[in-house]
């Protein structure tokens, strides 16, 4: 775990660094996919700059809005940069919501948009992986397998590694098929179901879950509805295929 | 692939029931339930690691002694520019919280008279433990002075920030601690 980098007198937030290049990587990805389906990949890459960007001043305005008091005295602090302001939730969500806007806006937003944006989303996964082992975060549970990892004064399951592996392995897997879907929308539910599966499965190694219906890990149950969802859709689909 | 949608329906049943066995099998053992369950790290999130450090009067302080009251520590040195700019606006709401959040100022690698010197000239008057061998500062992995951390009054890090808290963000931060 690196949580900074320092290079002479600068300090680099490693994490950070990491989700970044994520971004980055995955924008180039998106784009690039976008052009081979032959939708705009200019507007794709568009659309992700300005959700990172909305993103980034949603987090920020939300934590000012919530303590607008504490601001009055001094306006100008609402453009400090410190990383403990901000709102990352909201500006998750703000984000999504600007992607969706800006294509819908630029008439993209097609289910070949979705789908050149999958094998990024499996990058974005990677890079969320590789920051949270450097910063540490999503640690395992204690274990005293031979490839535990000396993290918060324990031997743990180095879940952020198996993280990374298993969105590798979905980038992997919609990278190879991504010329052989039958159906437009289908590289979105292959990403959906495939993510799903590495999360309900490597879930039960982390011991950072948040908990629902009491102690049943949150992040196993969406999962497990997100795949039973998208096959009933599969089965409807095959229904209406037959009926043809 | 299945072809049929009865073919698909079984699939689905068949991955329902075995995802949710998983999911039944994998449920959160109770001691890691509550916040404070956590492992003690510096990390927002986590139980903060306890420590006992003596203050310039020699006099020791925990920072377990403060538990069921929201913290601020915060580890500064009299030569850190952004620490002397923070520390006012620490010490006027430490006294118009009348108690309830305790500030504690962890000063790291400086003698117990260049502290005190320092605190009379600022007016500063809640705890400065010496932490001499910067044996604490490497416990929460203090990288860059100041480094300000919010915790909750069950000993739980809320939030951590590197660099000079202003007002509003420390006016904020401790409004959050309360409401908790």
């Amino acid at each position: 775990m690196y949580p900074v980098l320092q290079i002479g007198g600068a300090s680099i937030q490693t994490p950070g660094l990491a989700l970044l290049v994520g971004v980055w990587i995955a924008l180039d990805i998106f784009s690039r996919e976008a052009g081979r389906r032959r939708q705009n990949a200019e507007h794709a890459y568009n659309a992700g700059f300005y959700a990172l960007i909305g993103g980034l001043i949603a987090a920020r305005l939300s934590f000012v809005v919530l303590h607008f008091e504490s601001y009055l005295d001094s306006p100008l602090s609402i453009f400090s940069i410190l990383p403990g302001s901000a709102l990352p939730n909201v500006g998750f969500i703000a984000g999504i919501i600007v992607w969706l806007v800006f294509l819908k806006r630029k008439n993209t937003l097609k289910l070949e948009m979705l789908d050149a944006a999958a094998p990024a989303l499996a990058i974005l996964a990677v890079a969320v992986a590789a920051a949270n082992f450097l910063s540490g975060d999503g640690y395992g549970l204690e274990t005293s397998l031979p490839w535990a990892i000396d993290l918060w004064s324990a031997k743990r399951h180095p879940t952020q590694i198996y993280e990374l592996l298993g969105a590798l392995a979905v980038f992997g897997f919609l990278w190879r098929y991504r010329t052989r879907w039958s159906f437009d929308g289908a590289a979105s539910l292959a990403w959906v179901i495939s993510y799903s599966v590495v999360r309900l499965v490597l879930e039960a190694f982390r011991a950072d879950s948040w908990l629902l219906l009491g102690n049943l890990r949150g992040i196993q149950v969406v999962s497990l509805l997100a795949i039973v969802a998208v096959m009933l859709l599969l089965a409807r689909r095959a229904q209406k295929s037959r009926g043809v | 692939m299945p072809k049929t949608r009865q073919a698909w329906m079984i699939m689905t049943i068949v991955v329902a029931v075995v995802g949710s066995v998983w999911a039944m099998l994998n449920r959160v053992p109770v001691e890691l339930q509550n916040p404070s369950g956590r492992p003690p790290a510096p990390q927002a999130g986590h139980l903060a690691p306890d420590f006992t450090l003596t203050m310039e009067d020699g006099e020791q302080i925990a920072l377990s002694d403060f538990r069921g009251t929201p913290v601020v520590l915060n580890f500064w040195a009299t030569w850190c520019g952004p620490c002397r700019a923070e520390m006012p606006a620490f010490e006027s709401i430490w006294r118009e919280s009348d108690g309830q959040v305790q500030f504690i100022g962890v000063n790291v690698q400086e003698s117990a008279a260049q502290v005190s010197a320092f605190a009379t000239g600022l007016g500063i008057s809640y705890p400065l433990p010496l932490d001499p061998n910067a044996a604490i500062a490497r416990v929460y992995r203090v990288r860059a002075f100041p480094t300000t951390l919010f915790i909750d009054e069950q000993g739980v890090i809320q939030e951590m920030i590197l660099g000079q808290v202003n007002e509003p963000s420390l006016d904020a931060n401790v409004s959050n601690l309360l409401e908790n």
